[in-house]
């Protein structure tokens, strides 16, 4: 089947064309599901970030979480991306209840089956864009060698030119630099991608190519997405979106996947 | 089909199925080193002036072992050439505070007893030496003239730089054998020469080598019993008697030698050992070096104190590092394992650059010095080992802020 759309994407050997987004409803195993979660940060009184969100994510989703600065939607995202914890309510991850974890457990979810995009990429600068990548493994117990072979394969899929691999990430263009940390999220093939509004410094051409990288990935690996994004053009474009307004999911497009 | 409908079933369930348990965070210890180095690479400067302060520390350390060891092996082998079975008797004081005297056959009373090798005495004469009869009498120079027995040099294990010692003939006439410094203050470096002795001319016809056992012989000038009887009326009394003994009976000989030296008056003798002087000053240098680790392991301390605070800098520089680690897998104590690492390799390095300088300082000042070269291997070792110990400990402070900060702050607050 052609897609009907091709779109050029900076050289993407796998997935040139942006993937049209599919509305149905996935019928994937529940990869995330928080019950009843608040968060609340110590104070006189204390700050109620988040007010009992329930919400479930199914494995393969697209869903764009939209709303305004403060709303607490990063706060959300660190929650289910296990970095911080619920003061109240439950959090499933990959169907292991957050609160029962240990550190290393937590550690270890993170290491293999979340990854992580950031706004300001979060890139090292003393070492190459290779390098990098290859630290998405570093704390999965994977050898040197192994780690290196899977960073190339991954930084080929986000389509960085070769010559590019061994720079560092200061020498690299924005969106370069977003691919790379792209990269660096995928190289452990995790279950979960979580973006925190990974276009955000980004010119719109760059963002719309990093958001058809993230749509190709979705189409092509399964891999399920939860995007924070000021930009409702690209919520636009996922199949699901949810709007958070004042710790609270004020909008799901799709409510009917919770259970 | 079955599979394709339990794929349908189970979004339908209440509860997600639980999955198999999450394999814990791991990190190489060989990646543990790769990553307790980036810090370094990145602040080359400032991480080059933390090994350089290190490094002082572990240098002056080592430094001062090497040149203590070295110095002291110099003086064991001079005490090994020199033996430390040589005694000395010298009269002492009376009960009532007068100067004794030892009687006349003391000498020979010691000669006696079993375990003595050898004895000979020196007895104090009343004149002085000068280079000629013009100078005054007063300008003596610190020379004194003593009465030697001709087997004093034997008795003494030294030898003559240039001519002979007193011999059976030369010691009924007036000749002298100066020591090695009373020669050059006389201006003195060859044998057969004159000087004013007293009233006379008395001809040089030796002059020793340096005694390092018993160096107040060196500022003498001796002579022969018999001329110093005869010239000066010296009655025969020693005023020192060297006493060489056998070296596994050397407290025994010196338990009696008071009592033999002067059976009246015991203790109006007093025994001494000469070598005693060398291992004091051995153990007087111990003192010193003591007291100079000391200043080393402040230094050291104070370069812990250096290498914790600019931990504590990267900590706070590189927050959103730790963000990312810990998004990316890393526990709170592969964290703080990082700083720890990070704080151990400048040490490590500091160390090493230490022991070097250190050994390479003290060799130079041991060879300038003349010494045998001993460099201690616990000195090498130990520095090392003292670099790692302050380096861990001065990370752990740090380490433990790293671990401590949030991941959620931290990627929030770029």
């Amino acid at each position: 089947m052609i897609d009907a759309s091709p779109v050029a994407t900076g050289g993407l050997p796998t997935s040139s064309a942006p993937p049209a987004p599919h509305r149905e409803r996935p019928d994937g195993a529940v990869v995330l599901r928080l019950a009843g979660v608040t968060k609340s940060y110590p104070g006189e009184p204390p700050v109620e970030v988040l007010h009992g969100i329930d919400l479930t994510v199914r494995r393969g989703e697209l869903v764009a979480i939209v709303g305004k600065s403060g709303s607490g939607k990063s706060t959300l995202l660190h929650i289910l991306g296990t970095l911080d914890t619920p003061t109240s309510g439950t959090a499933m991850i990959a169907g292991l209840e957050v609160s029962r974890l240990s550190d290393s457990d937590l550690s270890g979810l993170r290491a293999r089956r979340i990854g992580f995009v950031f706004q300001q990429f979060f890139l090292l600068d003393g070492q190459s864009a290779l390098d990098n990548v290859a630290n998405g493994l570093l704390y999965a117990g994977i050898a040197p060698a192994e780690r290196r072979r899977r960073a190339i394969e991954a930084l080929g899929r986000v389509g960085l030119p070769d010559h590019l691999i061994e720079h560092p990430p200061q020498k690299l263009s924005g969106g370069e630099r977003q691919r790379v940390a792209i990269a660096r999220a995928f190289v452990s093939r995790p279950a979960i991608i979580l973006a925190d509004e990974p276009t955000g410094d980004l010119d719109s051409a760059a963002g719309r190519e990093i958001i058809d990288l993230l749509l190709g990935f979705n189409r092509d690996e399964g891999t399920t997405f939860i995007i924070i994004t000021h930009d409702l053009e690209i919520a636009a474009r996922l199949p699901r979106q949810i709007e958070i307004l004042d710790g609270r999911i004020s909008h799901d497009s799709c409510p009917e996947v919770q259970a | 089909m079955t599979a394709r409908l339990r794929r349908i079933v189970r979004p339908i369930r209440s509860e997600p199925v639980p999955g198999p348990r999450v394999e814990p965070s791991r990190l190489h210890p060989i990646d543990l080193l790769g990553i307790g180095t980036i810090g370094l690479r990145l602040r080359r400067g400032r991480s080059l002036l933390t090994v350089v302060s290190i490094a002082i520390g572990i240098a002056a350390m080592v430094g001062i072992l090497t040149i203590s060891e070295s110095s002291r092996a110099d003086l064991m082998a001079s005490l090994d050439r020199l033996g430390t079975n040589l005694l000395t008797v010298a009269p002492g004081q009376t009960f009532r505070g007068e100067k004794a005297t030892l009687p006349e056959e003391a000498a020979a009373m010691i000669a006696r007893i079993g375990p003595v090798e050898a004895v000979s005495a020196v007895g104090a004469v009343e004149a002085s030496v000068r280079r000629t009869d013009a100078i005054a009498a007063e300008v003596t120079s610190g020379i004194g003239v003593v009465a030697a027995d001709l087997r004093l040099l034997d008795t003494l294990h030294g030898s003559v730089a240039t001519g002979t010692f007193l011999n059976a003939a030369t010691a009924q006439y007036p000749a002298v054998v100066l020591g090695a410094t009373a020669a050059r203050r006389l201006g003195i470096d060859r044998v057969d020469v004159t000087v004013w002795l007293g009233n006379g001319w008395f001809t040089v016809v030796g002059i020793l080598e340096p005694l390092e056992l018993t160096p107040n012989l060196d500022v003498d000038a001796m002579i022969g019993y018999p001329i110093a009887g005869s010239l000066f009326g010296q009655d025969g009394t020693a005023s020192t008697i060297y006493v060489r003994a056998d070296p596994a009976a050397v407290t025994d000989v010196w338990a009696v030698l008071a009592q033999t030296a002067n059976p009246a008056n015991p203790s109006e003798a007093d025994v001494a050992r000469p070598s005693d002087a060398l291992a004091a000053r051995a153990a007087a240098a111990d003192a010193y070096t003591a007291l100079l680790l000391g200043l080393g392991a402040v230094a050291l301390f104070v370069a812990g104190v250096g290498i914790a605070n600019v931990m504590l800098m990267a900590v706070l520089e590189r927050r959103s590092e730790i963000g990312l680690r810990r998004a990316l897998g890393a526990t709170r104590r592969h964290i703080a394992l990082q700083f720890v690492a990070e704080a151990m390799t400048l040490a490590f390095l500091g160390g090493l650059l230490g022991v070097v300088v250190g050994v390479v300082v003290a060799v130079g000042y041991a060879l300038v010095q003349d010494w045998t070269v001993v460099v201690p291997p616990f000195a090498l070792g130990g520095g090392l080992a003292a670099a790692l110990v302050v380096g861990a400990i001065a990370g752990f402070y740090p380490a433990a802020r790293a671990a401590r900060v949030s991941p959620t702050d931290a990627l929030r607050g770029v």
